[in-house]
């Protein structure tokens, strides 16, 4: 965030050619094959795909939480394959890389309260305890919740405003990058749409995030590109509004075709079934 | 005595081949097959196929096939009604004596379950109408603990083929509402005051063996949470078919067949497999589709779905929807689709109801409650739908 960091042009996480398997070596089944993307610094990348597509192992795999079969993933620069706790814990310490889970409660110690998770990053980095809690402030007003939430323990909040902590704690350090894996999906429409703005808002910051979610109108909203994930493949790539406007890949107008609207349009049934029927052939 | 049995044919789906994809770089955009959308429609077709089954736990009645969605006058239903947005004091229920769907208040008309086939011709000069499967007046729904009324007065009426739609934040109410049509409400729940009325029986009267003869064959039921309602230590397919076997008095093997039927007409890729496998072996949307299969199996008459398709991913949900919007179209299922994603509702519902804290703050065609909403609370769920909803960054939407 600071002035040096936006200037890099260099991308802040690199995947390439990622696969990652699950089940016992002789019988396992891939769950990721082949991705690779590209995230520039300041750049939203929204990757949207179904369930048992393989974004949260996408994200799991990224933050070295599963083992990649083959491939590489490169966070600012750093070859971060093989990685052990350690030198991931130096990565977030050093601001390089954080992130939010769907349930807030994954991603929060549910014995700290609002104000020592949000200054604890700060002061295991050494920064003195006042600055930290006045930076603790300020993240918690620019995911606009109120102060008087830092004596708060998180089972004391509500859903929103446990997802919007969770947004403050993973920011509070200036990541350059941000994972967030489905992010709003546990939300009502309400808490939805004020953690996607305050999601848009970081955009000028400078951080780059990796948004993952099932919700296509999410993802559009916020992203500067997305990428479809089907069946463990990136399978389109391009400007967010260009790929929903303009889906190339069956499954990508298969999702188009297949969001609700409220103008109720009666939705082309014939052609959805033919976008299947090629998926499946 | 016909009831809703449906044979479907939908495409054996496989997880085979892949679509080829092209590698994705970032930069240059990457689209992997081209695909043409010609070919053959091979989704799922429902067909009504038998119609013979009978239903002998009585308490059913025969239910109005053909005509009833076009009798139930949908299109033009009610005029819209709505509260005053700060008024929450006494007003006169909402809904009350507007005729919904056509049918008038009459309570002598809907007294016996035989009244149900019956069209009467009321209300409304020249249009026939079809006596209510379904019909809540002035429900309110209390919690006996705390001594506080929770939902205030919901009124609606459902006739055969038709879909009323349910929208409201979380605590809204809405599940409350479900849940006292199906006699199911929490413990220390009750129906204070109002009435609903279950093809013609008012469900006040009925025993609870009565209440078993009609869940199932008469009103259905599928939750957001599919896992909740399975038993996880059976196999799924004996599930379904235990269904078929009681409530419709199948043999074994028949009700085995059935239930495969079932599973494939919820289209599940391989409903053989499917049917030997435990919950925990399943996804989400799979136990959903599973559960639907459970749900319709008896052939009910009306089917409520709360939040049923909001743990699903799009693809899939846009298949169920289809699936309710078959059952409705060519078995005349009634639906109440609940929902906090208007865009849903939208999709299957001839009115709607918008609840906030047990009140209907506006009700009516779905066309008007969404498109033009009256109550300052629909305008601002309409307008958090609308802010991040698909449709506002699509220049083009196909038409169909």
């Amino acid at each position: 965030m600071t002035g040096d960091r936006r200037r890099e042009t260099d991308p802040v996480l690199e995947v390439t050619g990622l696969d990652v398997h699950y089940g016992p070596r002789r019988r396992s089944r891939p769950a990721l094959k082949g991705v690779s993307l590209t995230v520039a610094p300041g750049e939203t990348v929204g990757v949207i795909g179904e369930t048992g597509s393989g974004k949260t192992t996408l994200a799991r795999a990224v933050l070295g939480l599963v083992p990649a079969a083959a491939g590489s993933v490169r966070i600012a620069g750093e070859d971060v394959r093989g990685y052990g706790r350690r030198q991931w814990r130096g990565l977030r310490r050093r601001g390089v890389v954080q992130y939010v889970f769907q349930d807030p409660l994954r991603s929060l110690d549910p014995d700290l309260t609002v104000a020592d998770s949000l200054t604890e990053p700060l002061l295991v980095q050494g920064v003195p305890r006042t600055e930290a809690a006045r930076r603790a402030r300020a993240f918690l007003d620019r995911v606009r919740l109120p102060a008087d939430l830092l004596d708060r323990l998180p089972g004391e909040l509500s859903g929103g405003q446990r997802q919007r902590v969770a947004v403050a704690r993973a920011l509070v350090t200036e990541p350059r990058l941000v994972i967030l894996d489905e992010p709003v999906s546990a939300l009502d429409s309400a808490n939805r749409v004020q953690v996607l703005e305050i999601l848009k808002e970081l955009r000028a910051t400078g951080v780059a995030l990796v948004l993952i979610s099932h919700d296509l109108g999410s993802v559009v909203g916020t992203s500067d590109r997305i990428a479809v994930l089907y069946r463990g493949e990136l399978v389109e790539v391009g400007p967010a509004r260009d790929v929903v406007n303009h889906p190339r890949h069956a499954y990508t107008r298969l999702l188009v075709g297949s969001a609700p609207t409220l103008r109720a349009a009666p939705t082309d049934r014939a052609g959805r079934a033919a976008l299947r029927a090629l998926l499946n052939a | 005595m016909t009831t809703l049995s449906r044979n479907t044919s939908p495409e054996p789906v496989r997880g085979g081949a892949r679509s080829a994809a092209g590698p994705a770089d970032a930069p240059a955009r990457t689209g992997g097959v081209s695909a043409d959308a010609g070919g053959g429609p091979v989704g799922a077709v429902v067909e009504p196929v038998d119609g013979t089954a009978d239903l002998s736990e009585g308490t059913v009645p025969d239910p109005v096939r053909g005509g009833g969605r076009s009798a139930a006058g949908s299109a033009d239903a009610p005029a819209r009604t709505v509260s005053a947005p700060i008024d929450t004091a006494d007003a006169p229920a909402p809904t009350a004596g507007v005729p919904v769907g056509g049918v008038g208040e009459s309570d002598d008309a809907t007294g016996g379950s035989d009244s149900a086939g019956t069209a009467v011709a009321e209300e409304g000069p020249g249009r026939a109408a079809v006596a209510p499967v379904l019909a809540l007046r002035d429900v309110r729904i209390s919690d006996r603990a705390g001594g506080r009324e929770i939902v205030h007065g919901v009124s609606f009426e459902l006739t055969p083929g038709k879909v009323v739609g349910i929208v409201g934040e979380s605590g809204s109410g809405k599940t409350l509402t479900c849940r006292a049509a199906l006699g199911i409400l929490p413990p220390h729940f009750e129906v204070s005051g109002g009435s609903v009325e279950i093809a013609g029986t008012d469900i006040a009267t009925l025993t609870s063996a009565q209440w078993t003869a009609l869940r199932g064959a008469t009103i259905s039921a599928v939750f957001q949470d599919p896992a909740s309602y399975l038993n996880p230590s059976i196999r799924v397919g004996p599930q379904i078919a235990e269904v078929v076997r009681v409530k419709k008095g199948l043999k074994r093997r028949a009700a085995r067949h059935r239930a495969v039927e079932l599973l494939a007409a919820v289209q599940l890729r391989d409903p053989e497999l499917v049917y030997t496998q435990y919950t925990h072996e399943l996804s989400g949307g799979m136990l959903q589709r599973v559960l639907i299969a459970a749900a319709v199996a008896a052939g009910p008459r009306v089917l409520i779905a709360d939040e049923a398709t909001t743990a699903l991913d799009v693809t899939v949900q846009a298949e169920i929807l289809d699936l309710l919007a078959d059952l409705r179209d060519q078995a005349g299922l009634a639906l109440v689709v609940v929902s906090h994603d208007l865009a849903v509702v939208a999709q299957l519902c001839d009115e709607v109801l918008v609840l906030r804290e047990g009140e209907v703050v506006e009700h009516g065609p779905t066309r008007h409650v969404l498109h033009e909403p009256r109550h300052e609370y629909t305008r601002l769920l309409v307008a958090e739908h609308e802010q991040y909803g698909l449709e506002k960054f699509l220049t083009t939407r196909e038409a169909s």
